[in-house]
């Protein structure tokens, strides 16, 4: 939920890239990272791609645009990864979560999966698109995830 | 001289290309290792023990060959753990890529295995004829490790287990066609008395044991063709 309000400061700030998906990294804390733009296979609709801290908001207020407080699901967690996705055509579409996970790692973790999620993102073929469009393949999602995770480091949990 | 430099440069070619022909076969020579044969009493059905270098998790693969039939049963017998581990890079290796729809059948596959329960995994494959590729007939999970711990000491006894297995297996009086006598071995209700003969052969040897159990993931178990 958070990356969502992090979507909508983004397009009120004109942020927002329509162009290729791409890494984009000096933006200010909380969010550590993002990936953002259009799929190769996918025109009609943006993506991004974020790594958001939990940990260490001092104020609520990012470049005098107010974000709403952080939600954790455990108390313990300290990053957040999540994909959103919104249709370029019809702008009144809601933006749509395709996945979002918690952890409790550091930012090299973080990152590095994140990397992965974009390089899959970034890679897919043309007949599993659908697991880019439909947000019930969540599992699918949480299952990769946590498959890398566990290759990276195998005692950190996915939530 | 035209002549002779054409056949220069056909030999230059030829040499080549002997060379990477030859590692290839070598290299098929280096993946298999061929070991015991066991033939059965009538001499209808030959057992072979074939020994993979180049994937771990796999211990051994069986083929067992009718005397007058193209086609063939295939056993192989992989150690589960090892197996997920190979079945979680993959699944990386298919996602990174960009093949998400194999990499979400290699994730049911891989939430499938139960590594706290069983030790190995057994997939029986049969072949009808030349022609055909062989297909999947059935998969049985295994609980056959014993209390020890050395690894190598196992899989020389489960080895040993499935060998002797077969061979018993392969010497019941089938039918002289070898579509009836694949019928037959395949119909066999093969993880009840695999765990029965398991458990016959470490009691032989007075080897301590743990509980012996199985669980059949998958069989086709209806027509063969």
């Amino acid at each position: 939920m958070n990356s969502k309000y992090i979507y909508f400061w983004l397009a009120s700030n004109n942020l927002l890239n329509k162009k290729k998906f791409k890494l984009y990294d000096n933006i200010p804390r909380p969010i550590l990272l993002i990936w953002q733009g259009k799929l190769p296979i996918i025109k009609e609709k943006i993506y991004l791609l974020s790594v958001l801290k939990l940990t260490g908001w001092v104020s609520s207020k990012v470049d005098q645009k107010i974000i709403n407080q952080v939600t954790r699901k455990q108390p313990e967690l300290t990053h957040e990864i999540t994909c959103l996705y919104q249709s370029l055509v019809n702008q009144a579409e809601a933006v749509t979560t395709l996945f979002s996970f918690q952890m409790q790692t550091n930012d090299e973790t973080a990152k590095e999966l994140s990397q992965y999620l974009a390089k899959v993102l970034l890679n897919c073929n043309s007949e599993s698109s659908q697991f880019l469009l439909d947000k019930h393949y969540h599992q699918f999602w949480y299952d990769l995830a946590s498959l890398k995770l566990s290759q990276i480091n195998p005692s950190i949990v996915l939530w | 001289m035209l002549f002779i430099i054409k056949t220069i440069l056909n030999l230059a070619s030829g040499l080549q290309f002997n060379p990477t022909q030859k590692s290839d076969s070598q290299k098929t020579f280096e993946k298999y290792s061929y070991g015991k044969i066991y033939k059965s009493n009538d001499g209808k059905c030959i057992l072979q023990q074939i020994t993979q270098n180049h994937r771990d998790d796999i211990i051994a693969i069986y083929k067992i060959i009718h005397e007058d039939g193209n086609g063939s049963i295939t056993v192989k017998l992989c150690d589960i753990n090892k197996y997920k581990i190979r079945t979680q890079e993959k699944i990386l290796y298919k996602a990174e890529i960009g093949n998400l729809n194999r990499a979400e059948g290699l994730i049911k596959k891989h939430k499938n295995m139960d590594i706290d329960k069983y030790t190995h995994r057994l997939s029986i494959f049969n072949k009808k004829n030349t022609q055909q590729r062989s297909s999947i007939y059935s998969i049985i999970d295994l609980r056959l490790r014993t209390n020890s711990s050395n690894d190598e000491y196992n899989n020389h006894y489960t080895k040993k287990i499935f060998f002797l297995f077969l061979a018993k297996l392969i010497n019941k009086p089938y039918r002289s066609n070898y579509e009836d006598a694949i019928i037959c071995l395949l119909k066999e209700s093969w993880d009840r008395k695999i765990i029965q003969f398991a458990d016959q052969f470490y009691k032989s040897k007075n080897y301590p044991i743990d509980n012996l159990s199985s669980k059949i993931i998958y069989c086709r178990s209806k027509n063969y063709e």
